[in-house]
């Protein structure tokens, strides 16, 4: 991690660059890349077992480098499902990602903008959901919803919405009181045009900044849900699930549970380091608001 | 009232989920099953009722405590959920203190030598903490504690020192959370006015430090602090399945897998209920750091 140099003075782009996290916007590109593309990247393919080389270890304890990070307990190549685990983790993290700020970014707007009973009533419930262990609402979602890809998105968007709603619905509210907007009024604008075209525009750097905050998190709580059996059904590759397996070589081969999670943590480091840099960039207002 | 009437709205979605996990006949009765086993099955256990009649019966009996037997073992809901919540609050309790005891001082330490090489240093270990997903930092905890140096036992219940790595565990996320909220509102505390008087009529740094500023800065934390415990709640199911620890995570855990109705329903209003209990406690916690509400109260 570079670290932060502040004190030296900047001009321009070098100065609205200053502190950029490198290396994490390096890891992302990479993960995206695997995300993109994995079967060109990929050594093996992900699922193709070979029992006579299972649980092999990591290449520099092995020597064998055909298997660069080892193989779990049916000879599966580890690094080629970390990389086709890439997709999985990403893909379903930035869709339920759009869907719950979609959803609470509304929810937000209409409670922040009508205020009265109508925000009253939206801001109970966006309470109740926030004060719902995620992960139990999830599980029960998730095993309702029988075990698919698509449902673990509902499961987490459900969850997702109302960290939006609360903070939008804040900054809607301070928007409102502003000149501005009673001039729109005044000229006859409706108020669905109002929010629109100058609540929205002017909120889109908070959602930015919140999306970007809430994406580590998102991939924690995805990964922690294949980890207990409501992800992404077997045998696709997802970083939870393949630490979940590797739970029972804890004694025997250590690299299996260990080496997804070094992917996880890794990728959800490097979108926190980026969210708290744009964080600071963009909107030092929401210091401390990423639950 | 507020919060009888979130309890009532937790209990209709709750009975909502549970009852779109399927139809757990499938699961009691063998495959063979013909369909007057079925419906009488179905007639012993209340679900030949339409939905509303179930919700309403659930409702009345769980108003006289009463939240059925488990379709799995026969035991009562009630007698399961008190069997379990003992080792969980032992659990979570044991972690929010470990989060408090190792977090406030480890912000309050970074905020007075900002800049420094500790500053760094605490501000990577926080963000490891917030970046490493809670059911691999238990493996870990394992392999290296249990496995490798054989600290600690590595099965459950066997005396105290196996609440350790799970409480590490739970603990871990909060601390990097912690860290960073008090870290941050002490640094805009320390900037004030009345530290500058603090210091100006000569009382001793670490008194303005550990007294004036950090009592001020605890306000902000307070209120987020909801928002962690129940973030705490949510991993404390991840937790104690790693560890086999006998709470109501792992019984919510193998109640969701057996689609067993009546436990998951006692699971999640127990849940919820303490979750809206602990928002209350916030608020009132608030309310007795903040001297300008005390005061407006009294």
């Amino acid at each position: 991690m570079p670290a932060p140099d502040r004190q030296r003075p900047g001009r321009g782009l070098r100065r609205r660059l200053r502190g950029l996290p490198i290396a994490s916007i390096a890891t992302l590109v990479v993960l995206l890349a695997c995300a993109l593309a994995p079967e060109a990247i990929a050594p093996h393919d992900p699922l193709m077992t070979n029992l006579s080389a299972r649980l092999t270890p990591p290449a520099p304890l092995s020597g064998n480098w055909t298997y660069v990070l080892g193989t779990d307990d049916v000879g599966r190549d580890i690094l080629s499902r970390i990389i086709h685990g890439a997709r999985v983790s990403l893909l379903l993290a930035a869709i339920s990602l759009l869907v719950g700020a979609a959803i609470g970014t509304t929810v937000g707007l209409v409670a922040g903008y009508s205020g009265g009973r109508r925000d009253a009533v939206l801001m109970r419930i966006t309470d109740l959901t926030l004060s719902y262990p995620v992960i139990l609402l999830a599980l029960l979602l998730a095993v309702a919803l029988g075990p698919q890809t698509s449902n673990v998105v509902i499961a987490i968007a459900f969850i997702l919405w109302a960290r939006f709603a609360r903070v939008v619905r804040g900054e809607a509210l301070l928007i409102k009181q502003q000149p501005y907007i009673d001039a729109a009024r005044v000229t006859g604008a409706s108020s669905p045009r109002i929010v629109l075209e100058h609540v929205l525009p002017n909120l889109l750097n908070i959602i930015l900044v919140l999306a970007s905050l809430q994406l580590g998190w998102v991939i924690l709580i995805e990964a922690s849900l294949s980890f207990l059996g409501a992800g992404v059904p077997p045998p696709a590759p997802a970083w939870g699930s393949m630490t979940a397996l590797g739970r029972d070589y804890v004694v025997t081969a250590w690299w299996v549970p260990t080496v997804p999670g070094v992917a996880i943590m890794l990728s959800v480091l490097s979108l926190n380091l980026i969210g708290d840099w744009l964080r600071d960039r963009l909107d030092p207002r929401l210091h401390g608001a990423a639950g | 009232m507020q919060a009888f009437i979130a309890l009532l709205a937790l209990s209709a979605i709750v009975f909502a989920t549970s009852r779109a996990t399927g139809d757990p006949l499938n699961l009691l009765l063998p495959i063979d099953a013909t369909p007057e086993q079925y419906e009488r099955a179905a007639r012993a256990l209340g679900l030949d009722q339409p939905l509303p009649v179930q919700y309403g019966l659930f409702l009345q009996d769980a108003a006289t405590g009463d939240l059925g037997t488990s379709l799995r073992s026969g035991e009562g809901v009630v007698p399961l959920l008190q069997k379990r919540l003992g080792a969980s609050l032992l659990l979570g309790g044991a972690a929010m203190l470990l989060t408090l005891a190792v977090g406030i001082p480890l912000g309050v330490v970074a905020a007075t030598r900002r800049g420094t090489r500790l500053d760094g240093l605490i501000k990577v270990v926080a963000l490891l903490g917030q970046s490493m997903p809670s059911f691999w930092v238990g493996i870990l905890l394992i392999q290296v504690f249990a496995v490798w140096l054989r600290w600690v036992p590595a099965g459950t219940n066997r005396g105290l020192t196996s609440i350790i790595l799970p409480a590490i565990t739970m603990a871990l996320f909060g601390i990097a959370g912690i860290t960073r909220l008090v870290r941050s509102s002490m640094l805009e505390i320390l900037d004030s006015d009345f530290i500058q008087l603090a210091r100006a009529k000569g009382l001793p740094e670490r008194l303005v430090i550990w007294r004036h500023a950090l009592s001020n800065s605890l306000l902000p934390v307070a209120s987020f602090g909801g928002l962690y415990f129940v973030t705490l709640l949510s991993f404390a199911i991840v937790v104690e399945v790693v560890f086999a620890w006998p709470g109501l995570g792992s019984l919510a855990y193998t109640a969701i897998l057996n689609r067993d109705f009546p436990v998951i329903q006692g699971v999640a209003l127990l849940t919820g209920a303490i979750a809206i209990a602990v928002s209350l406690l916030i608020d009132v916690i608030y309310m007795l750091l903040d001297p300008r509400i005390r005061h407006a109260g009294a």
